[in-house]
C-alpha cells in the first residue's frame, strides 16, 4: 500500500487502477479515461490531499475530512483542483460536498453523492447514479443507465441514449433530450420541480404523465389527455408501445416535446477526437 | 496542431516515452494520445518521420520483432535526455496543465450545451402551448356560438308552439261554447271570427319570414282601408238599417 499526503501542485502516476474513489470538501476534480492512471493535484489550499493506491483501488481524500466540514465550508481558503485519469474501464465513486466535478470518457459505473457540487458528465457510459442534495448534474453524450435523486438539484441531459432514465427530485428541474434505447425505461417523479423531456419521433412506448396541479402538455399527437379537477394525464402508446415512460408530479407542469429522428440531438454539437 | 509542442519538444517527449521502455511506432502514437486525452492526437505522418530523424542523428535504435520496428533509446539518447530535464520537467507540467484545460473545456462545453437545451425546450413548450391555446380557444368559441345558435332556435320553436296551442285551444273553447249555447246568428259570428283570425294569423306568419319598412305596411293599410271598405259596403252595408 501507497500513501500520500499532498500539499502543493504535484503529478502521481500508477500501475493499475481497478477502482477510484475520491472525497472532496471543496474545490474540484475531474476524472479522465485515459490508458495511464494518474493524480495531478493543481492547487491544495488548506488541510493537505491524502492520495492512497492500495490493490488497484485509488483513493483520494482531504485530510480529516469529516471532522468539522461546517467550520470548513465558513472558511473559503480550502480548496483543492485534482485531475485523475484512470482506464476508462474503471468503476468511479465520488463524494463532493461544495466541490464541482468534471467526468468525461468513462465506460463502468459512475457513483456520485455531492451535497452541493455541481457534476458535469461528458461522454461517459454505464451505470450512472447520482444523488445530491441542491448541486446539479449537467450531462451531455451518455450511453447507459442514469438513476438521479436530488432534493433541489437540477438534472440536465442534453443528447444521448439510454437505457433507463430513472429520476426523483422534490424541487430540482429535470430536462432531457435523449433518445431510448434497450429497455426504453424513462421515469421521472418530482414534487414541484418542473419536468421537460424530449425524444424523437419514433420513440415507442406506453406513456403516462400526470401532475396533480401543474400543466401536463405534449407535441407527440394522438396522446389521450384528460383534465379531471384531482389531476391532469395525458395517457396513450407511442409507436409499438416497447417501452415506459411514465412522469409523475405534485404541481410541476410536465411538457413532453417531439422532434424529428434524423436531428442528431439539435442541442449537441459534435466535439472532434 | 497543439500549442502544447514547441520546438523541438515532441523529439523531447518521444525520447521520454521511448526511455521508459522500447516501443513501436503504434505503441508511441497511442501513448501520445492518452497522455494528452485526445487533446494532442498525433498521426503516424507526424511520428514515424520524427523517429527515423532522430534515429539517423544516433539517438534511437529500432530492432524488427514479429515484422514490427521496436524503437529504443541509444546511450546518446539517453544523455540528451539528462541534458534536457530541465525542459522536460516544464513540459509534464504543461501537460499535467493541458488535461487540466481539457477538463475545463469540457465542463463549459457541457454547461454551454445544456442551457442552449434549456432554453430550446422552453421556447419549444412556450410555442407548443400557444398553438394550442389558439387552437383551443377557436374551437371553444366556435361551439359556444353553436349552443347559442341551437338553444334560440328551440326557444323560437317552443315560443310558436306554445302560441299556437294557446289560441288553438282558445278559439276550440269559444267554438264550442258558441255552438253549443248560441243562435244562428252567434254561430255565423263566431265563424266570422275564426275567419278573421286565420286572415290574421296567416298574414302574420307570412311576415315573420319577410322584412318589412315603412312603404310596405303603408301598402298594407290601403289594401285593408279598401277591403274593409267594401265588405262594409258590399255584404254588411245592404244589412244596414
Amino acid at each position: 500500500m501507497s500513501r500520500w499526503t499532498i500539499h502543493e501542485a504535484a503529478t502521481l502516476e500508477f500501475d493499475g487502477v481497478v477502482a477510484l474513489k475520491a472525497t472532496l470538501v471543496a474545490g474540484s476534480v475531474s476524472v479522465l479515461g485515459g490508458e495511464k492512471p494518474s493524480v495531478l493535484v493543481g492547487e491544495v489550499t488548506g488541510p493537505p490531499l491524502l492520495v492512497s493506491h492500495e490493490a488497484g483501488m485509488l483513493t483520494i481524500t482531504q485530510e480529516r475530512v469529516w471532522e468539522g466540514v461546517l467550520a470548513w465550508l465558513r472558511d473559503r481558503r480550502i480548496a483543492a483542483a485534482v485531475t485523475v485519469t484512470v482506464p476508462r474501464d474503471c468503476p468511479v465513486h465520488l463524494t463532493l460536498i461544495t466541490a464541482d466535478a468534471v467526468v468525461t470518457g468513462l465506460a463502468a459505473r459512475t457513483s456520485i453523492r455531492s451535497a452541493a457540487g455541481d457534476v458535469t458528465l461528458d461522454g461517459v457510459g454505464g451505470d450512472i447514479d447520482a444523488n445530491t442534495v441542491s448541486g446539479r448534474i449537467e450531462a451531455q453524450g451518455l450511453d447507459g443507465s442514469v438513476s438521479f435523486t436530488s432534493v433541489s438539484g437540477d438534472l440536465a441531459l442534453a443528447g444521448g441514449a439510454l437505457e433507463r432514465l430513472g429520476a426523483r427530485t422534490v424541487s430540482g428541474r429535470v430536462a432531457a433530450d435523449v433518445t431510448l434505447v434497450g429497455d426504453r425505461s424513462l421515469s421521472v417523479n418530482t414534487v414541484s420541480g418542473e419536468v421537460a423531456l424530449r425524444l424523437p419521433d419514433s420513440t415507442s412506448a406506453e406513456v403516462n404523465l400526470s401532475s396533480a396541479a401543474g400543466r401536463v402538455e405534449t407535441s407527440f399527437p394522438g396522446l389521450e389527455r384528460q383534465d379531471r379537477p384531482v389531476a391532469r394525464t395525458v395517457t396513450g402508446t407511442l409507436g409499438t408501445g416497447a417501452g415506459l415512460l411514465t412522469v409523475n408530479t405534485v404541481s410541476g407542469g410536465v411538457t413532453l416535446l417531439s422532434r424529428p429522428d434524423d436531428d442528431p440531438g439539435a442541442a449537441r454539437p459534435e466535439r472532434e477526437d | 496542431m497543439s500549442p502544447v509542442f514547441g520546438h523541438g519538444r515532441l523529439r523531447l517527449y518521444l525520447l521520454k516515452l521511448l526511455e521508459e521502455s522500447p516501443r513501436h511506432g503504434y505503441e508511441v502514437i497511442r501513448l501520445l494520445q492518452d497522455r494528452f486525452l485526445g487533446v494532442y492526437s498525433p498521426s503516424p505522418g507526424t511520428i514515424y518521420p520524427r523517429l527515423a530523424r532522430l534515429e539517423a542523428e544516433g539517438l534511437v535504435t529500432h530492432e524488427v520483432v514479429k515484422g514490427k520496428k521496436v524503437y529504443s533509446l541509444t546511450d546518446r539518447g539517453r544523455a540528451e535526455l539528462e541534458r534536457r530535464m530541465d525542459e522536460l520537467a516544464e513540459l509534464e507540467e504543461e501537460i499535467s496543465a493541458s488535461a487540466q484545460q481539457f477538463a475545463r473545456e469540457v465542463q463549459e462545453d457541457v454547461r454551454q450545451t445544456v442551457r442552449s437545451l434549456r432554453e430550446e425546450l422552453t421556447q419549444a413548450a412556450r410555442d407548443m402551448r400557444r398553438h394550442g391555446r389558439a387552437a383551443s380557444r377557436d374551437a371553444w368559441k366556435e361551439s359556444k356560438e353553436r349552443q347559442k345558435d341551437e338553444w334560440r332556435r328551440q326557444k323560437d320553436f317552443w315560443r310558436e308552439q306554445r302560441q299556437a296551442w294557446k289560441e288553438e285551444w282558445r278559439q276550440n273553447w269559444d267554438d264550442a261554447w258558441r255552438t253549443a249555447t248560441g243562435t244562428a246568428e252567434d254561430i255565423a259570428r263566431v265563424k266570422l271570427e275564426r275567419t278573421l283570425r286565420k286572415f290574421v294569423e296567416n298574414i302574420r306568419k307570412t311576415a315573420k319570414h319577410t322584412g318589412l319598412d315603412e312603404d310596405d305596411l303603408a301598402r298594407v293599410q290601403t289594401l285593408l282601408d279598401e277591403t274593409a271598405q267594401r265588405i262594409h259596403t258590399e255584404i254588411l252595408g245592404h244589412r244596414r238599417p
